[in-house]
């Protein structure tokens, strides 16, 4: 692509933003050193979680913590929308100065709108955030927004208070079943395999009852 | 003169756009702006893209391959792609089921047939399940939604997928006519807010999707998922009695994670790496 060089120019500032807004996440994820694993065969070293994964039409709002599940702190929300808008601002401007070089291809009507629509899209994404709530009966156009669910790193990290089954698997634990679900004494750590995402992951549970 | 038809037709529906926007029930957009209903409702792309829409919605039953794909930016800033193969099988109004193989070998298997929804993991021999009564459309909102589970291009696969592009694409553009598999294709490109996306429909015939990528423009890195259709088949058969949740009898059940109430997680969690 001929204009990666540009595009390239043009996030780098606001990613260094961006980077900036989520590091406490980052940090939380950065245990695995998939740097410095290299190149390992077979996903080693490498994370397989990311913002693509999910295959949504809408982009997700908020990293989402493995622990509790869904439950999204409205702070962290809000502070990460307000990071990605500057963000999406400066990489707007970059895409329009690029667009200039479409012109032939574009009827002429549309750069107008073009520039309108930037304009008011970043009021209404503010305006969005306020009335979200407000608005979940009548429309939700995140509903598919599927966050990275419990964010794994092929390695031993910890995500929130979940480990990966690799992980896991590495600990010394007894499987006890009660009422049906099954539970494991990992020493000073009970742990629960659980379905999140599109994986099993093993989250710090309390001690089952009668133990 | 196309040129000025369009300026023309353009100036007429945001004249429209902006009497409806003002309407009760546009509540939530700001007066006199109506950013989803300009003129991209009336493009030759756009009605593209609500052909193969209002097709998809209307289909009764269908099952399709999936060959897909996605990148995820190393902290790094490598990138790497992982991939899948899914077979999707549904029958409306409420049996679903996906069968996931992902690059690096695991199975999987999503099922809702109508009582509850559930996944099966092959590879570990592991199972969730939770009730879940309704039909498709449903199931899959609770699914991506309140179980926090992943459902790639869950939105092709409800019945509301009209008014869903209706509501978030902002502007559409026909790219070209692209030949695959020796067969001419729209390609068709799409923006909406946060997510990018490009389909290939075919020119002629039933209009079902071949391709599509979604580009999260957003994102560090703007990573890309992609998935190529193939073996569209709306004819699956009597497949409604094979949608059952059957697992293997020495099957771990486990729930989901976003089920588990965080009074059952203790208060104060280190989460060390071990």
């Amino acid at each position: 692509m001929k204009n990666r060089a540009s595009l390239q120019v043009f996030t780098f500032g606001p990613a260094i933003l961006f980077i900036g807004a989520v590091s406490l996440d980052v940090d939380a994820r950065g245990r695995g050193d998939a740097g410095a694993r290299g190149m390992a065969g077979g996903g080693g070293g490498f994370s397989a979680a990311g913002p693509a994964r999910g295959g949504s039409f809408s982009a997700r709002s908020a990293p989402r913590a493995a622990a509790g599940g869904g439950a999204m702190d409205q702070a962290d929300r809000s502070d990460r929308a307000g990071s990605r808008q500057d963000f999406r601002t400066d990489a707007a401007q970059g895409r329009q100065d690029m667009r200039g070089e479409r012109q032939d291809t574009v009827s002429d009507g549309r750069d107008d709108r073009q520039d309108h629509r930037d304009e008011y899209r970043d009021d209404r994404q503010d305006y969005r955030e306020d009335v979200r709530d407000d608005r979940q009966d009548y429309y939700d156009d995140r509903w598919d927004n599927w966050g990275t669910g419990a964010a794994v790193v092929a390695g031993a990290a910890i995500v929130g208070s979940a480990i990966t089954a690799a992980a896991y698997y590495d600990l010394d634990c007894t499987t006890v079943v009660v009422d049906g679900i099954s539970y494991s004494d990992c020493g000073d750590t009970w742990y629960q395999p659980a379905y999140s995402g599109g994986d099993v992951t093993y989250v710090v549970i309390d001690a089952p009852p009668g133990y | 003169m196309q040129t000025s038809i369009r300026v023309i037709a353009t100036g007429a529906m945001l004249l429209t756009a902006w009497v409806a926007a003002v309407a009760p029930g546009a509540a939530d957009d700001p007066p006199n702006d109506a950013p989803n209903a300009d003129a991209a409702m009336a493009s030759p792309a756009m009605e593209q893209l609500m052909r193969m829409a209002d097709f998809l919605s209307q289909l009764g039953q269908f099952s399709v391959t999936l060959q897909s794909g996605y990148d995820v930016v190393q902290e790094s800033g490598q990138k790497i792609e992982f991939g899948e193969r899914r077979e999707l099988v549904l029958v409306r109004p409420d049996r679903l089921q996906v069968d996931v193989e992902r690059s690096d070998g695991q199975a999987s298997r999503v099922i809702f047939d109508g009582e509850s929804i559930g996944v099966f993991d092959a590879t570990r021999n592991m199972y969730a399940s939770s009730p879940m009564q309704g039909d498709i459309d449903a199931s899959i909102r609770h699914f991506v939604k309140d179980l926090n589970m992943r459902l790639p291009l869950a939105m092709l696969f409800v019945t509301t997928l009209p008014e869903e592009l209706e509501e978030r694409v902002q502007q559409t553009a026909i790219v070209d006519t692209s030949m695959l598999d020796s067969k001419p294709f729209v390609h068709l490109a799409a923006r909406t807010d946060g997510v990018d996306f490009q389909v290939w429909i075919p020119e002629s015939g039933d209009p079902l999707p071949r391709r599509i990528v979604l580009t999260y423009k957003d994102e560090e890195g703007q990573p890309q998922y992609w998935a190529n259709f193939s073996d569209w088949n709306l004819s699956p058969g009597p497949l409604a009695t094979l949608m059952s949740f059957d697992v293997p009898d020495d099957a771990t059940r486990i729930p989901f994670l976003a089920e588990i109430p965080a009074s059952a997680m203790p208060s104060a969690a280190t989460g060390e790496a071990k």
